[in-house]
């Protein structure tokens, strides 16, 4: 009996722990200029659980900081605001992207050029944490749909 | 029936007055203006100033720190931003669609070689003229970067219709960490170097290259 729960509980606590994985995909850092100060990560993140599920900080070894921001476009003016966590809601997903949702990453350890892959590490809500590791590159012929791709 | 003659005659001589008056008032509008009365291009996204707006730079430099005024506005069609280097979203963005603006416009090198494109820092406390050289240098060779002190960079934003506001440090122990808010448009100087056209945001360098060359040819015709 004893031994069945311990079973139960290490079967349950896998399957809290997998509920509570994010599914996080198209991520991508844009590559900026040797003396840029800050780049901006992008990411498509998906709750496939049925509880929302809170983002409160973000890390990585290639950046002194990370930050949760917001680009907001009103009367003609763009506003960047700092968001305290990102919130996924049961069932749904956040995108980060130009012009909405973004990380702000400070100071990068070191020059990053398209092809690094940097890997940031998120700290849920609960205690859970989950790591992704994005690659760095330019725009080209991915956000915008150029109709010529071709790379130099 | 003489009388009704008369009046007819009357009503004719002020038929003719009044179209005088209309054709005098046309020909003065149109020749203060310099223009023919040529249709206004289609645009998307673009907003055409006419008349274009006198714009009077002072005491700004460029990243080679040589002067950025009237004389170096003039000679070129100049997209103009106004940012900063520690913007990580919409400026860097921006200049992407710059470089992708500039790598079109290799299709059409008579119109390249009269187009610039310009960045004005409105963060001159954090963006010096070598830390800018780096920056646009690195979207383009050829691409511009502008600042000034806070009075000037002001004055000159006034006038280019374009609105900054920088933000407190949010944390105080890192007084250089801010945000700065402004306008997302692009501005565009004509080769007089006047505010002649205003691109509103979002911005995508194929509907930008469209207006402009709708605005760049209505302008050769004159």
């Amino acid at each position: 009996m004893k031994y069945f729960l311990f079973i139960y509980l290490m079967f349950s606590s896998l399957t809290t722990f997998a509920d509570a994985d994010l599914d996080i995909n198209q991520g991508w850092i844009q590559e900026g200029p040797p003396n840029a100060r800050v780049l901006a990560g992008f990411m498509v993140m998906t709750n496939p659980t049925s509880t929302d599920i809170i983002i409160k900080s973000a890390t990585s070894d290639s950046f002194k900081r990370i930050e949760f921001h917001r680009t907001l476009h009103e009367n003609g003016m763009a506003r960047m605001r700092q968001q305290p966590q990102l919130t996924i809601k049961a069932g749904g997903s956040l995108t980060l992207e130009h012009g909405g949702y973004h990380l702000m990453m400070f100071q990068p350890a070191s020059r990053l050029k398209a092809g690094d892959q940097v890997k940031i590490h998120f700290q849920l809500s609960n205690n859970k944490k989950q790591s992704v590791t994005v690659p760095v590159k330019t725009p080209q012929g991915d956000q915008q749909g150029h109709a010529h791709h071709h790379h130099h | 029936m003489p009388t009704d003659h008369k009046e007819n005659r009357n009503h004719h001589k002020f038929i003719v007055g009044t179209a005088a008056i209309i054709a005098l008032l046309a020909g003065m509008f149109y020749s203060q203006k310099g223009q023919r009365p040529l249709p206004p291009p289609e645009l998307t996204n673009a907003t055409l100033l006419s008349p274009a707006k006198i714009v009077q730079p002072a005491g700004l430099h460029d990243h080679n720190k040589k002067p950025f005024d009237l004389k170096a506005m003039q000679g070129y069609w100049s997209f103009v931003f106004f940012g900063y280097t520690n913007c990580p979203d919409v400026c860097p963005a921006t200049m992407f669609q710059f470089k992708t603006l500039a790598k079109m416009l290799d299709s059409y090198p008579e119109i390249k070689k009269q187009t610039r494109f310009i960045l004005v820092s409105i963060d001159p406390q954090r963006d010096d003229a070598s830390h800018l050289k780096d920056y646009v240098e690195y979207y383009h060779p050829d691409f511009i970067g502008v600042t000034g002190n806070d009075k000037d960079l002001y004055s000159f934003s006034r006038q280019m219709g374009v609105i900054y506001q920088r933000q407190d440090p949010e944390n105080e122990a890192e007084p250089d960490n801010y945000l700065v808010d402004h306008s997302s448009a692009i501005l565009m100087l004509n080769p007089k170097g006047q505010l002649q056209v205003v691109y509103s945001a979002p911005h995508h360098a194929e509907s930008i290259l469209k207006d402009y060359m709708s605005i760049y040819q209505y302008a050769g015709q004159e």
